[in-house]
């Protein structure tokens, strides 16, 4: 099978390690680069956790360190459900990498122009992403599948009742990301709940693989666990960035998509961020015409509305395994 | 800043003022020996032109470059405008790059309507002789920045789209140049609407970042151009003399002028050039320390520069069903925002540096 190439967009925190894990184990993908942005800690913690998730990994791929805050935003990082050092607080040493020269937004640019076609995942705010198409317009086109991890298309945020962090964190940066004509493919953060948190079976058989990564992807999930139990009152690891990746490797995971015009609301403080999806197909229709007008111009986002759990969580215990 | 004044009271001021007075304000007479080094971020534009010009004849500056964006006209546009311009005074060892091709969140608005079809009056310059630098324009404010630590002095005279881009990318900037002095927003009306001035309203998101950026941000808003026109004594002043830059300027004025007659004004407000000369003599403007804010959201002040000229907002406190007020939260200034103009004396100083030119 050739080869795929991938960019990983990341504000490295305890689920966004498990992603990085699924896809540098992912044998048929090459991660040409990973880049770290301010979202779940800060950009320098984030990129430290990335560094130290690749060497984990034995592998040998470049990162590169970017936005400290969002565009227009002040930084309200997630601490308080990864961790201060957003890892669950393990004290995992540095790693003896050190991360690339580029800023992240030059390097992603640099990445899509020698990978032409390659699959661009974000899981963290679209910051870094923003910076790079507004430079360099034409890099939207040179990308084949661009996997949002990011918002809540049918439901209630994670971060306030109308929105999911990523998106609401930097939603001036998500706007121009939905605008730039990224092919975006919008992997929400509902899609992570319920069956597909990992219970206390699918963890006693991760840990049962005895491998320092498998034991590193659960340990360094231990205080999301607990905040996601306070915030939801469910029981176990949800993993919204493994999913992203998960249907990012594989698209098949995802058992109902459909394509849909896309706003990200920046106006309104009760609904910041939050992702507002035509699914009615109404956004053409005369009296929407006027808010809709820029969205219309522009592409539609493939939204993912079900996937099967079943499937994602073998493909995640295979690359744990 | 020499002769710069403030109204705020603090105790660190008088101590400012002292070393004011003792070590900056004799840079007037040493100012020949030691040019101040700028960067010119512009959308030319009738007065970016005139902006251009007055920074490139004033000995006072070391222009390190020009950076274009979009904004009276389209970026390609501008670019071509910057280098006719650059090449009209001869001066193609100044770089001179591109930048954004849109505002950050919005749709381009152009304004042919003030400035003519091709941003210059509709004048034709001769084709350009220099070459338009590859770097982004973003990249290369912050690579001068970073060459030169503390003596930058960054003019930008169009919408904040690069200045943004710049300052998000590396938010150290805004630590290490000398000044930033902006042509933009208004703290009494705008130009565009009730509210806001264009260049803020081309791009009010880029605008609130820089304003946030952690510098002091020398404000010379609409407000105060618009008390600063080039009447018909002052073009006849310009037409009475000449030289290629001189005579180009007399043309874009006339129009420029006719313009603004014809929309009710008694002469060309002199926005852009206004802030090339509070950039080489802060004494021409009266500045006034403020937290300043861009309005994002409003229906009606999208774009609005929002000075709190009061140094502090009221502080309500939740009392049982309702809010009491327990006094003030102080704002630290973010701004110096300029309110008034020495027009007479900018504007002769205009004239010496273009007349024969």
């Amino acid at each position: 099978m050739a080869r795929r190439t991938f960019l990983i967009d990341t504000d490295t925190a305890s689920d966004d390690a498990v992603a990085l894990i699924m896809a540098l184990r992912a044998r048929d993908v090459n991660v040409a680069a990973i880049t770290t942005v301010a979202g779940n800690v800060g950009v320098q913690q984030a990129t430290r956790n990335a560094l130290y998730t690749v060497e984990l990994c034995g592998a040998r791929v470049p990162v590169y360190a970017g936005a400290e805050k969002p565009l227009l935003r002040s930084h309200e990082n997630a601490t308080w459900f990864h961790g201060a050092d957003g890892l669950g607080d393990h004290n995992y040493p540095q790693s003896s990498q050190r991360a690339g020269e580029l800023h992240a937004s030059d390097a992603i640019v640099a990445t899509v122009e020698a990978n032409p076609g390659l699959v661009l995942v974000t899981l963290g705010p679209l910051t870094n992403v923003a910076l790079a198409v507004t430079k360099r317009p034409d890099i939207a086109s040179k990308v084949s599948r661009c996997v949002v991890m990011g918002g809540a298309p049918c439901c209630e945020g994670n971060v306030t009742p109308a929105a999911e962090y990523n998106i609401w964190v930097d939603p001036e940066a998500a706007h121009i990301v939905m605008r730039s004509g990224l092919p975006v493919e919008l992997i929400g953060w509902q899609l992570s709940r319920g069956a597909a948190v990992l219970d206390e079976s699918d963890i006693t058989k991760i840990l049962g693989f005895d491998n320092k990564v498998a034991q590193f992807a659960i340990e360094c999930n231990s205080q999301a666990r607990l905040a996601y139990k306070e915030q939801t009152e469910e029981d176990g690891i949800a993993l919204p960035d493994p999913i992203a990746m998960c249907l990012a490797l594989d698209p098949s995971v995802g058992t109902s998509w459909s394509e849909h015009y896309v706003e990200i609301e920046a106006s309104s403080e009760l609904t910041r961020g939050m992702t507002v999806v035509d699914r009615l197909n109404v956004a053409g229709d005369e009296r929407n015409r006027l808010n809709w007008a820029a969205a219309l111009e522009g592409s539609k986002a493939k939204i993912c509305w079900e996937m099967d759990v079943e499937r994602w969580k073998e493909r995640l215990l295979a690359a744990l395994r | 800043m020499c002769g710069e004044r403030t109204f705020v009271k603090r105790p660190g001021f008088i101590f400012v003022v002292l070393l004011s007075a003792t070590f900056i304000c004799p840079i007037g007479a040493i100012a020949q020996h030691t040019p101040q080094r700028v960067i010119i971020d512009t959308d030319p534009g009738t007065d970016d032109a005139l902006a251009i010009l007055l920074a490139l004849n004033s000995p006072e500056f070391k222009v390190e470059a020009f950076t274009v964006v979009p904004g009276n006209v389209v970026a390609a546009q501008g670019l071509e405008n910057a280098l006719k311009l650059i090449s009209l005074a001869g001066r193609c060892d100044i770089p001179v790059a591109g930048g954004a091709q849109h505002p950050l969140n919005q749709k381009l608005i152009t304004a042919e309507y003030w400035h003519g079809q091709n941003g210059l009056a509709d004048i034709e310059l001769p084709a350009s002789k220099c070459k338009a630098d590859p770097r982004f324009g973003p990249d290369l404010i912050i690579e001068l920045i970073h060459k030169y630590p503390h003596e930058i002095t960054l003019i930008p005279v169009g919408p904040l789209t690069n200045i943004a881009l710049a300052v998000s990318k590396d938010p150290s900037i805004a630590g290490l140049v000398k000044n930033i002095v902006i042509m933009g927003g208004s703290i009494s009306g705008g130009n565009v609407n009730g509210a806001a001035e264009a260049n803020i309203y081309n791009d009010p998101e880029a605008a609130q970042i820089v304003f946030n950026a952690g510098w002091m941000v020398t404000m010379v808003g609409s407000d105060v151009g618009e008390r600063t026109l080039m009447t018909r004594k002052e073009l006849g002043q310009l037409q009475s003399t000449h030289g290629p830059e001189n005579d180009f300027i007399s043309k874009l004025g006339e129009f420029y002028l006719s313009r603004g007659e014809k929309n009710g004004y008694s002469g060309a407000a002199m926005y852009d050039p206004l802030a090339v000369g509070i950039a080489l003599d802060p004494t021409l403007g009266t500045l006034k320390e403020m937290h300043v804010d861009v309005e994002t959201k409003g229906e009606f002040t999208r774009g609005e520069t929002v000075a709190n000229r009061m140094g502090a907002n009221e502080k309500n406190v939740l009392h049982g069903d309702h809010y009491v007020i327990e006094g003030y939260d102080y704002l630290k200034p973010n701004a110096r925002v300029c309110v008034a103009s020495d027009a007479p004396r900018f504007l002769q100083l205009f004239i010496s540096r273009i007349q024969g030119k």
